[in-house]
C-alpha cells in the first residue's frame, strides 16, 4: 500500500556572507515577511536522517532557472549528497528549464506562474519528460462570497482563475502531481484548510500535496485523515516550532496513518 | 567479478547524478558514458531513466544505443540493471500516450499504463510502497521484507513469462517491481532514492 508522505519545503535564497554566496533557506508568512533560517545542505541531511519522504526546493530569486548557473551548480552539489526524492522549482519557464533541473539532480520539476500564462507547457513537459516529473504548484486565496481564486507570482497577482477549474485543467493537461497552498494560512500555524483539501481530493485523480498552516502534529493527522491528501508539505513547522520529523512520524503512526517503513 | 567497471548510461534524459553518487557512496568505481562505443569493454551496465517511453526510444535509436545495448546485453551477456523508465525500455513494446512504440526488446514484455490495467487509485503511483518477494535472488540478501521503496511512474512492466518477476508491488493492482532474466535486472522504483534498503539492493546488484 502506498504510504502518506511528509515533505519539508525549502524556500531557497543565496545570501552574501563575507563576500561568499551561501545557499540558505528562508520561511514566509502569507507569502511575505521572509526570514532566514539557515544553511540548506546540513538541514537537508537532518531531514534525510529523520526519514522525511521527499524534499522540495523552490528558488525565490526572480530569474529564469535555466539561466541561473549558480543555482544549478548548487543543485548538482546538493543532489550528490542527499539521496532522497527531490522536487525543484522557481523560475521554470521552458522545456529547457526542465532539462537543466533534471540533469542537475531534480527528480520532479515544480512549475507555478508560468503554467498559468502558458498552460501548454504542462502538456509539452509531460509528453517529453513524462507526467511523473511534472508538478504544478497552485496558490489560492479566499475572496468575497467564498470564491477560491488562484494567485500567481508568489501570491501577488490575482489570476481570476477558479481554484477547482484550474486544478482540473492542470490534470487534463498532463500534470503528474499538484501542490496546493492556502496563502492566507501560510506560516500561521492555524491548521490546514481541510474543507478545500477534501473538495480537491474528491475529484482529483493524481496525487495531491497540500500546504499552508501546519503548526501542530494534529494538523498533519487532520490533513491525512479528513482532507484525504496524499502528502503534506511544510516549512515553518520544521523550522520554528521545535518539531522534528521523528516526533511527527511517531504521532502520525500512533494516529493510524500509514508511513513508510525502513 | 566484483571488480568490473560500472558504466552508467547517460542519454541526456534526466537525473544521473544521484545514481552515480550513490554508487560512489557504496565504494564502487563508475564511469558515466554518453557514447555506445564506451560499453564495449568488460563492464556492468546501469541504465537509469526518466521521461516518456517514445521520446527516450527516439533518442536511443538516433544515437546508436539501441543496437549497441542489444548486442552487449543479449549477445555479450553483460550484467544490466534498468531503473524506472530504464527498466520499462527493455520491453518489446510500450504504449505511452496511447502510441505503440518498439522498445529494446531484451525480454518479451509490454509496458502498459496502470490505468489501463484497472488501477482506479491515483496515477502516477508516486511515493513509498512495499515489495512482495516472489522469487529468491541474491539481490535480496539482507533486505528486510517490510522495507518500502520510492516509486514514481504511471506505467507497469508486464513480462510474458511471470517467472521473471522477483517482486511485485500493489497499487490496487499488482505489478512487477523487480524483474530478472539471466543477466538482466530491472527495478521499477528508484533504489538510489530509497534510503538504506535501496542502497543495499543496489550494492547487491553491483556485487553480483
Amino acid at each position: 500500500m502506498l504510504k502518506k508522505r511528509i515533505i519539508p519545503k525549502f524556500l531557497f535564497q543565496f545570501q552574501n556572507i563575507n563576500e561568499h554566496l551561501l545557499p540558505t533557506f528562508v520561511i514566509s508568512r502569507n507569502f511575505s515577511k521572509l526570514k532566514t533560517i539557515g544553511s540548506i545542505i546540513p538541514q537537508a541531511k537532518i531531514y534525510e536522517a529523520q526519514l522525511a519522504d521527499e524534499l522540495m526546493i523552490l528558488n525565490i530569486a526572480d530569474v529564469t532557472c535555466s539561466a541561473d548557473i549558480k543555482f544549478l551548480s548548487f543543485l548538482k552539489k546538493f543532489s550528490e549528497q542527499i539521496f532522497m526524492p527531490l522536487t525543484v522549482g522557481g523560475g521554470v519557464k521552458s522545456l529547457e528549464c526542465y532539462e537543466k533541473l533534471l540533469n542537475n539532480g531534480a527528480d520532479k520539476v515544480f512549475i507555478n506562474s508560468e503554467a498559468i500564462s502558458n498552460p501548454n507547457l504542462i502538456k509539452l513537459a509531460s509528453e517529453k519528460f513524462g507526467s511523473q516529473c511534472v508538478v504544478v504548484g497552485i496558490d489560492f486565496k479566499k475572496l468575497e462570497n467564498d470564491r477560491l481564486v488562484v494567485f500567481s507570482k508568489g501570491g501577488k497577482t490575482n489570476t481570476k482563475l477558479n481554484l477547482f477549474e484550474w486544478i482540473k485543467k492542470c490534470e487534463d493537461l498532463g500534470a503528474g502531481e499538484i501542490v496546493v497552498t492556502d496563502i492566507e494560512r501560510d506560516g500561521t500555524n492555524s491548521g490546514l484548510n481541510i474543507e478545500v483539501a477534501k473538495k480537491i481530493s474528491d475529484f482529483l485523480n493524481i496525487p495531491l500535496i497540500f500546504a499552508g498552516g501546519c503548526g501542530l502534529a494534529s494538523h498533519f493527522v487532520d490533513g491525512f485523515k479528513n482532507g484525504n491528501v496524499d502528502a503534506i508539505s511544510a516549512a515553518n513547522f520544521f523550522s520554528k516550532r521545535d518539531q522534528n520529523i521523528f516526533e511527527l512520524r511517531a504521532q502520525l503512526l500512533n494516529s493510524g496513518i500509514n508511513l513508510r517503513q525502513v | 567479478m566484483t571488480n568490473q567497471k560500472i558504466k552508467i548510461i547517460d542519454t541526456g534524459l534526466g537525473n544521473i547524478s544521484s545514481i552515480s553518487k550513490c554508487i560512489q557512496f557504496l565504494n564502487f568505481e563508475y564511469e558515466i558514458v554518453n557514447n555506445p562505443s564506451l560499453i564495449e569493454e568488460d563492464c556492468k551496465i546501469i541504465f537509469p531513466g526518466v521521461g516518456s517511453f517514445s521520446h527516450a526510444m527516439k533518442v536511443l535509436n538516433s544515437k546508436g544505443w539501441t543496437q549497441s545495448l542489444q548486442y552487449q546485453v543479449l549477445e555479450k551477456k553483460k550484467m544490466f540493471l534498468g531503473i524506472c523508465l530504464g527498466m520499462q525500455l527493455i520491453a518489446t513494446n510500450g504504449y505511452e500516450n496511447n502510441i505503440k512504440c518498439k522498445g529494446l526488446n531484451f525480454i518479451n514484455s509490454e509496458v502498459v499504463s496502470l490505468k489501463k490495467l484497472g488501477c482506479k487509485l491515483k496515477v502516477p503511483h508516486t511515493g513509498w510502497n512495499g515489495i512482495n518477494i516472489k522469487n529468491k535472488n541474491q539481490i535480496f540478501n539482507d533486505i528486510s521484507h517490510v522495507s518500502d521503496f520510492y516509486f514514481n511512474h504511471s506505467y507497469a512492466f508486464i513480462p510474458g513469462d511471470k517467472d521473471l518477476i522477483l517482486s511485485t508491488t500493489i497499487h490496487e493492482i499488482e505489478f512487477a517491481s523487480i524483474i530478472n532474466f539471466k543477466n538482466i535486472y530491472g527495478m521499477q522504483f528508484h533504489p538510489e532514492k530509497s534510503s538504506e534498503a535501496g542502497k543495499r539492493l543496489l550494492k547487491n546488484f553491483l556485487s553480483l
